[in-house]
């Protein structure tokens, strides 16, 4: 039975690790920078959540679009003012850029909102369904589904709208698509932005479940790296069954290994992937 | 040209394209002299603060306090050395060789706990074999450190044969995977390692040999110490990257395949770059822990490779002064910020913000690090110079 237990609670995991790792695999995917801010939009996202309940009693769940608006503005101005200008520069300009970014992002969010945890307490917050002794919390099928639902939304506007498609020719091939009439610096502003959204919106989920704090977005970004080094760079399947690998081995590892070394389980994986199948589990070189 | 020989007329900007290839070639001679007598002159300029006390000119001698807060501090230094070192360790593989190792605080927190460990172990009183107590005499830090380059060694070896068979962001990815696992590994073995807490207890370290007690009560004897340690570590690496196995490095860094077809074994190459910054990086963990008499957990965290990786590129991956003029830069913005300017503005307390800043700034404006952009401007006015001279030469008419 605990092990059902463990199984139902790793896909719930698995499907907010998803929705945590696909802007950063979109990202990466498809300008090939390592977005330190990641997880720092992710808190940004939580905490315009929490303050939003905290002060005017909005439901955590009708928020989420607000905070995925103000993020993707906020990833948008970035990429436009300063990515943009060293996108071609090698791999750890935009890193220690992003790096340097996400200090003072941090710095300023310890400043305002202190460095305490924080959680949002609905009124619904501890519903669960019971069935045979196995427990469903409400709220974790809530975030499941929400940020199941979320990566489905970025799956679908990748593959059908206009702009997806030109992210996806960008991606492919800068010069054609260059060629094509795409506006570069236009397409990486969006992406950037579009992943700061979906940052934000899984931010706000985690807000709900989960605790957040200014410093805990680092965690998040590790997540992140692990699930889409497994799943396969910019490759939005690839997140989802990426996340819900790493659900199972960490909910797994936990349980034969400790929690202390849970998260080093994840690392092991993400080692053994690379060796076994560098591009990942659902990578294909140049194709989204 | 007005003149007949150009290249005898005093110009400017070759003096200064000279005066940067003798400070990047000999400057850590310039440098390390300098250091050498850094503490004399710290510790003259508290006796004359004393002393103006003592004298009754309270004036001066809060002129001299002022001036004292803006001079790096002797501990200060300490922490700048040891930063140099392991910049200077990992610029091995980052600017020589051309791998980003985002694992390289795997190498310098295990240089720590091994000396740490070593140092627990002796002081238990686990008898130590009588041949090495006859030639030392108490709590042989030698012995502690001879472990410590043995062990990071291997361990920068094993790393170094996993990881270095990647190529770019993988290889990346790959040791900061590892080091993250000797982080976790680190705070689960909490009984061996100490755990988030540190490993502590590690006061009263002594040179056995000449029976030399370093440690935070000595800040002098510490600095010596480390200032040789390094010196001799900085010294072999100077050596090895002007030796024509740094030029090897390089080779690899520029065209891998061209190295191969050259007949050099690239894997090796990379394996043993890997190894040789490891090592050396673990030296550097053990001499960080030297002063501060505790293992923080920080130092086998991201947060270090993190720290090691801006040092190294704000000074100029690839030139070799560069992480002594970043580390230098990083620690004193460091300190300035968090003890003086925090005296006149409250929000110089978040000093991480501010060197958030500056790495934008940097990336923005110098991409190739201080002494990088420098080396980049003087190249190319060289280049130009030359050129000119060329043409020159070529249209002159032919001399008899």
């Amino acid at each position: 039975m605990i092990y059902i237990q463990i199984l139902i609670n790793s896909i719930l995991l698995g499907g907010i690790y998803a929705c945590i790792a696909v802007g950063f695999s979109l990202v990466w995917g498809v300008m090939n920078i390592l977005n330190i801010l990641h997880g720092t939009f992710l808190m940004l996202g939580g905490y315009i959540t929490f303050w939003l309940f905290k002060l005017y009693g909005v439901d955590p769940f009708l928020s989420l679009p607000i905070s995925a608006i103000v993020m993707f503005a906020a990833g948008y101005a970035i990429q436009r003012g300063l990515i943009n200008k060293i996108v071609r520069a090698p791999m750890f300009m935009s890193l220690i850029l992003t790096f340097g970014l996400q200090m003072i992002v941090v710095r300023l969010a310890i400043y305002f909102f202190t460095g305490d945890f924080r959680t949002v307490q609905p009124s619904y917050a501890s519903f669960s369904i019971s069935f045979y002794g196995l427990i469903i919390p409400f709220i974790r099928v809530a975030i499941f589904s929400l940020g199941v639902i979320l990566t489905g939304l970025l799956f679908w506007f990748m593959a059908k709208t206009r702009t997806g498609r030109a992210i996806r020719a960008t991606r492919m091939d800068l010069d054609s698509a260059q060629l094509m009439g795409v506006n570069i610096g236009n397409i990486y502003a969006i992406t950037y932005g579009l992943g700061a959204a979906v940052a934000a919106t899984a931010g706000s989920l985690v807000s709900v479940g989960f605790a957040i704090s200014p410093v805990s977005d680092l965690e998040f970004l590790s997540k992140a790296f692990i699930i889409c080094t497994i799943g396969g760079l910019g490759n939005i399947s690839g997140a989802l069954a990426g996340g819900l690998i790493l659900g199972l081995v960490e909910n797994f590892g936990a349980l034969y290994l400790g929690p202390g070394l849970q998260n080093a389980v994840g690392y092991v994986v993400l080692i053994l992937v690379l060796f076994i199948r560098p591009t990942g589990l659902l990578g294909r070189k140049g194709f989204e | 040209m007005d003149t007949a020989s150009p290249t005898r007329r005093f110009n400017r900007k070759d003096f200064l394209a000279k005066l940067f290839e003798v400070f990047d070639n000999y400057g850590i001679l310039i440098v390390g002299g300098f250091l050498l007598v850094f503490p004399f002159m710290f510790d003259t300029l508290n006796g004359s603060i004393i002393w103006l006390e003592d004298n009754d000119h309270e004036f001066y001698a809060e002129i001299l306090s002022e001036i004292r807060g803006f001079v790096p501090s002797t501990p200060l230094m300490i922490q700048i050395l040891i930063y140099s070192l392991f910049g200077m360790a990992f610029n091995i593989l980052l600017g020589n060789t051309g791998m980003l190792s985002l694992g390289h605080c795997a190498f310098f927190g295990v240089g720590g706990y091994t000396v740490g460990l070593m140092h627990a172990w002796f002081k238990k009183g686990t008898p130590v074999p009588s041949w090495i107590t006859d030639i030392f005499v108490i709590a042989p830090l030698e012995i502690s450190l001879t472990a410590c380059i043995i062990v990071s060694t291997i361990v920068a070896w094993g790393v170094g044969k996993l990881a270095s068979s990647k190529r770019g962001v993988y290889f990346a990815m790959v040791t900061l995977s590892i080091s993250m696992i000797f982080y976790y590994a680190a705070q689960t073995f909490d009984d061996l390692t100490g755990g988030t807490d540190g490993l502590g207890g590690i006061e009263n370290m002594r040179l056995g040999s000449i029976n030399l007690r370093v440690g935070i009560m000595n800040v002098n004897i510490t600095y010596y110490f480390v200032y040789i340690f390094t010196a001799v570590f900085v010294l072999i690496i100077w050596q090895i990257l002007r030796s024509p196995y740094g030029h090897v490095l390089r080779a690899v860094r520029e065209n891998e395949d061209r190295a191969r077809i050259c007949g050099y074994d690239v894997a090796k190459v990379r394996l043993m770059a890997f190894t040789l910054s490891g090592a050396i990086s673990g030296v550097a963990g053990a001499l960080a822990i030297i002063y501060g008499e505790t293992v923080p957990i920080e130092n086998i965290h991201f947060i270090t490779s993190g720290q090691i990786v801006i040092i190294t590129l704000f000074g100029g991956a690839g030139t070799f002064m560069g992480p002594f003029v970043g580390s230098f830069i990083y620690w004193y913005m460091r300190q300035l910020m968090s003890v003086e300017f925090v005296k006149y503005l409250a929000i110089f307390q978040y000093w991480e913000a501010w060197v958030g800043g500056i790495f934008i700034l940097i990336v923005l404006f110098v991409p190739n690090g201080i002494l990088g952009s420098i080396r980049a401007y003087t190249l190319e006015y060289r280049a130009k110079r030359h050129l000119e001279n060329l043409k020159e030469s070529e249209g002159a008419p032919p001399s008899k």
